[in-house]
């Protein structure tokens, strides 16, 4: 029913209230899903909020979200509370596409005993870029439930203004780990004065976050980071060192590809394919003769890192280490070789032999 | 949005798995891999595969994490009463086979790779059905599944009804006592299954099985490679008794491949015996 809704709308329209009743529930829901539901129609969707059949309800949560009414708020906040669990992501999602100014009627949710509800209702918020219950939020940032603030960070990052990315940074210091990756993955998105010159003095302390802050670092493309980094790369675990090499790489400060192909003498595998997976991102025509020499190398990920940098170069005399390199042992090269060579031919990788 | 599994990304992964687990994931497979995987990435604030394999390789909690791979790579897809033609067999031809053999003792099986308990508790209806209690006829079968979540699943007895969708309504009825749309197996239904966590790839997990009289393995060696398969079957071959019956899923066949096993059209059915002296 559902390609039918999505391909004949207008001729489908008449018979939408029959669908909405027929006997099988798979009808009702993919009616639901992806009929062409109006606003004058709304009582049909919302009479579909008490289908004996939960998934239908669900789908009717998801269609109350499409039309965004105000009007269907009420009962949508009643399957947040009262439904299963796909009724209540569904209610959320619907709910989250209401204008913010009209979800008055979150905030006993918000005060909820039941963390689930509390959660729920954050998302709702977050989602909606809801600003009634700002002053709530910032109390919820100190809950002690972990996953309550871990949701109210998620909304203060959406807020505007200089305060959040103060409040986001207190975060880092948090007693739950999982609190400070999100506050620091929500840093990294929403950037910010303060974030890096935070995030380097954290960098200093040995720390399980570590490898998170190297990695926002590197996302941050946090030129300023790099002497730390590479100050400390020849101290710090494999793990560490893997992201410090990610990071620098996203960084690309001068210098880079003598570091990487330092990095590629390592003794440890793992470094090695990240430092040539790096190289093939940052590869130069002057890099040409180290692709080649990662042509030849025993670690098929080397060659597939080499094929990838050829790919990148673009240079007439990278088509004969491809050529080469299309019948590779390893079947990940070769085929990568011959979407190469097609892609540098403006054809399909099918007609590469 | 779901970060994507490039060939080379799969491959390295792949490895990493097929060297832990034995378990063989190539070419289409990769699509399971990634939607499993998935949840995995958001919950270690990781951005693509590529970061989910270096954290595998290197990461100093990448033990829990292979504890917690373990749980998406079996395969979960199972619900009462798949190829229901199995039980049949086992109720109508398995056990008048073994009859003398066995004599007073129960009817032993093994459910290799149950998941969340569908399959033993399916066995347990059949033979219940059968009216072999009646006759005096009692089982014991053993239940094993790396996923340890699944199989406190299988303890619980609670299902969602998608793992019920073979079954009619009045099957629903009788075995199943339904609350706020879930389903839980009536406890008489669960009587003589003993369920335990066990990798099949791993030698350890065979020491120590007992003898069965049949063991069902149905729709798992798909996700061996060639190597764990055979030491797979190898260990099912000492597991059971000489004569005992293997049942495999349709698309799993072990004809002309092992000489430990014979098979037998059984009503319409391709099972493996065991060779060897009754």
């Amino acid at each position: 029913i559902e390609p039918l809704c999505r391909r004949h709308p207008q001729a489908l329209d008449a018979a939408l209230p029959a669908l909405l009743k027929d006997a099988d529930s798979r009808v009702r829901r993919g009616t639901l899903l992806a009929g062409p539901f109006r606003s004058d129609q709304l009582h049909f969707m919302q009479a579909a909020l008490l289908d004996p059949d939960p998934e239908v309800r669900a789908a009717a949560c998801w269609a109350l979200g499409n039309l965004a009414d105000p009007a269907s708020i009420q009962p949508l906040l009643e399957r947040l509370q009262l439904g299963t669990s796909s009724e209540r992501a569904a209610a959320v999602a619907a709910l989250g596409r209401m204008p913010g100014e009209v979800l008055q009627g979150l905030e006993p949710l918000l005060a909820s005993t039941a963390p689930e509800h509390v959660v729920a209702a954050l998302e709702v918020v977050e989602h909606a870029k809801s600003r009634l219950f700002d002053t709530r939020v910032l109390e919820l940032v100190k809950d002690p439930g972990s996953k309550i603030r871990r949701a109210a960070f998620r909304v203060v990052a959406v807020m505007d203004g200089p305060r959040p990315e103060i409040v986001l940074l207190r975060a880092l210091a948090d007693s739950d780990e999982g609190v400070q990756v999100e506050a620091l993955n929500l840093l990294v998105r929403r950037g910010g004065e303060l974030v890096v010159k935070t995030l380097l003095a954290l960098l200093g302390t040995d720390s399980s976050l570590r490898t998170n802050i190297i990695r926002a670092l590197g996302r941050l493309r946090a030129a300023e980071a790099t002497p730390m980094l590479e100050s400390m790369f020849t101290s710090c675990q494999l793990h560490e060192r893997i992201e410090i090499i990610s990071a620098l790489v996203r960084i690309a400060p001068p210098g880079i590809m003598r570091f990487l192909r330092d990095r590629l003498q390592d003794r440890d595998s793992e470094i090695r394919r990240v430092a040539a997976h790096g190289i093939a991102d940052l590869v130069g025509v002057d890099d040409f003769p180290l692709l080649l020499e990662l042509t030849e190398s025993a670690d098929w990920p080397l060659r597939h890192e080499a094929v990838r940098g050829l790919a990148r170069l673009k240079l007439p005399a990278c088509r004969p280490a491809l050529l080469e390199l299309v019948r590779d042992l390893e079947p990940v090269v070769g085929q990568a070789a011959r979407k190469a060579l097609a892609e540098a031919q403006g054809g399909p990788a099918a007609t590469v032999r | 949005m779901t970060p994507r599994l490039d060939d080379y990304q799969g491959k390295l992964l792949a490895e990493v798995i097929e060297g832990r687990f034995g378990l063989a994931f190539n070419g289409v497979r990769q699509d399971i891999l990634a939607s499993r995987l998935e949840t995995r990435l958001r919950t270690l604030h990781l951005q693509d595969f590529m970061e989910y394999y270096q954290y595998l390789r290197a990461h100093p909690d990448r033990e829990a994490e292979f504890s917690e791979l373990t749980r998406r790579l079996t395969n979960n897809e199972t619900y009462f009463f798949r190829e229901p033609q199995h039980f049949e067999v086992i109720t109508r031809h398995v056990l008048p086979q073994l009859s003398l053999q066995r004599g007073a003792r129960p009817l032993r099986v093994l459910s290799a790779g149950c998941s969340s308990g569908e399959e033993p508790y399916s066995l347990v209806i059949a033979l219940q059905n059968a009216g072999l209690e009646l006759g005096g006829i009692t089982w014991e079968i053993d239940a094993c599944d790396l996923n340890r979540d699944r199989l406190e699943q299988a303890r619980e007895g609670i299902y969602e009804p998608n793992s019920l969708r073979a079954c009619e309504d009045e099957v629903r009825r009788r075995y199943f006592t339904e609350s706020a749309g879930r389903f839980t197996l009536r406890p008489r239904h669960r009587k003589g299954v003993n369920f335990f966590e066990a990798n099949l790839a791993n030698a350890v997990t065979g020491m120590g099985w007992p003898t069965y009289d049949a063991i069902l393995c149905r729709n798992v060696l798909i996700y061996f490679n060639e190597p764990t398969f055979f030491a797979v079957i190898a260990r099912f071959a000492r597991a059971l008794a000489p004569g005992g019956y293997l049942l495999l899923g349709h698309s799993e066949s072990l004809i002309d491949k092992v000489p430990e096993f014979v098979p037998e059209l059984v009503e319409g059915v391709v099972v493996y015996r065991r060779t060897g002296e009754l």
